[in-house]
């Protein structure tokens, strides 16, 4: 769900031809007009970045949509680096960062007709070359699974979905998504011709045996759930064998 | 902040040109986009238009000339076409903001964005996981449960049939 301060996934959504929830007929309230002027800014900032985007698409190349994530709805376990610390060099990212208040959250999946681009916005505008590229010919599998979570009390289940994929040249990509993510990634799938060839699975995918354990976040989460109690009985058996052997 | 402050913070790109700006014409705007644009269909995208306002007032304040007329006259007018072109469908998103080279297969205001249009290709039984994954949004495991099919099989019908309809399309 859209945070109420970052608005960052309502931007990208106008920019994607999304409709919106009605707006109110009443005058703005001190925090709405805040959030405007959020909105305002962040829509000068994303044109500094499609036309950064634009700067490294290929002749013939079209964009296609565009599927923006933030800490607040998906994860910051990819993005928030040393305790969520990051340097600006540019003029442009100063300003991003003092009107956005946001670092490293706001993150960005370009769908052009040929690949993937992904970055982080702030990075993305100190640096143009900060970005990863992943050429749909270069993906065999794709991960999209629905995890059900428990949502708030009376609500119904959640299913915040696990991404992931591996390149040719072994490259690993793995994002937490909403459920509006994972649709418009569906739609996708099914709308861009280059995209046809690839598989859909319910679990990683990688080249090698060995990254099947070290490059799946999925399995070290899932070690860390369940290792963890596995951990906690080991130990609990010991203790009770060492104060019965005593 | 007075219009000769907001503009000024305009043209020297300021971006606390906002602040005065949406403190002093945010309704003003809105109400002239809400002028142009009557349905509730439309008017949920009411919060890109006025991005996309902000954003040519921002581009363009150099050409706002105070001997020619009051601000509040310039960016009335600059509102009023926006909204039209955008009402027009001109408002392709990305392929309208000024940036060449780049083009937005995002689909009209009122166009019908089914995705069943590429079903009509599937057999029988695709067609049903189709429409269950994509439309509907249900995850394999409930589709493998309400269709009596293994996990696995939902996935070969749905790499099978995208495939299918890569060659129709």
């Amino acid at each position: 769900m859209p945070s109420t301060t970052n608005p960052f996934i309502r931007v990208v959504n106008g920019m994607n031809g999304l409709p919106q929830r009605p707006l109110a007929q009443t005058p703005m309230t001190f925090r709405q007009k805040l959030y405007r002027k959020r909105m305002a800014a962040l829509t000068v900032t994303m044109h500094q970045v499609l036309e950064q985007v634009g700067a490294l698409l290929e002749p013939g190349e079209t964009l296609v949509n565009m599927l923006p994530m933030t800490n607040e709805a998906n994860s910051a376990a990819a993005t928030d680096g040393l305790m969520g610390m990051y340097g600006v060099k540019t003029e442009q990212a100063r300003d991003y960062v003092t009107t956005q208040a946001s670092l490293r959250g706001n993150r960005l999946m370009v769908f052009t007709d040929r690949r993937i681009i992904f970055f982080i916005v702030i990075e993305f505008l100190d640096d143009s070359q900060a970005y990863y590229s992943y050429p749909y010919s270069a993906l065999d599998w794709v991960m999209l699974r629905a995890d059900p979570a428990p949502g708030a009390a009376g609500q119904a289940m959640i299913n915040p979905y696990t991404l992931d994929f591996e390149t040719a040249d072994r490259h690993v990509f793995t994002e937490f998504l909403t459920p509006e993510n994972a649709q418009m990634f569906k739609e996708n799938l099914l709308r861009i011709p280059a995209m046809a060839n690839i598989r859909l699975s319910d679990h990683v995918h990688r080249r090698r045996r060995w990254d099947q354990f070290a490059s799946n976040l999925d399995f070290q989460l899932a070690f860390a759930s369940k290792g963890f109690w596995l951990l906690l009985v080991f130990f609990i058996l010991v203790a009770i064998w060492g104060y019965l052997a005593h | 902040m007075d219009d000769d402050e907001i503009v000024a913070r305009l043209k020297a790109q300021d971006e606390r040109a906002f602040d005065g700006l949406i403190d002093r014409y945010g309704a003003f705007i809105r109400q002239v986009i809400w002028h142009q644009v009557r349905s509730e269909a439309m008017r949920a995208y009411t919060e890109d238009i006025e991005n996309r306002v902000y954003y040519k007032v921002w581009a363009n304040a150099a050409q706002f000339d105070p001997a020619r007329g009051q601000f509040k006259q310039w960016l009335g007018s600059l509102v009023k076409h926006q909204t039209i072109d955008y009402v027009r469908g001109l408002k392709g998103t990305l392929a309208t903001l000024d940036i060449d080279n780049i083009a937005l297969a995002a689909p009209e205001p009122a166009a019908d964005v089914s995705l069943t249009q590429y079903f009509a290709v599937l057999s029988p039984t695709e067609k049903q996981v189709f429409e269950l994954f994509f439309a509907d949004g249900r995850t394999p495991e409930e589709i493998s449960q309400q269709l009596k099919m293994r996990v696995a099989a939902v996935y070969k019908h749905l790499s099978r049939g995208r495939a299918k309809i890569r060659r129709w399309f």
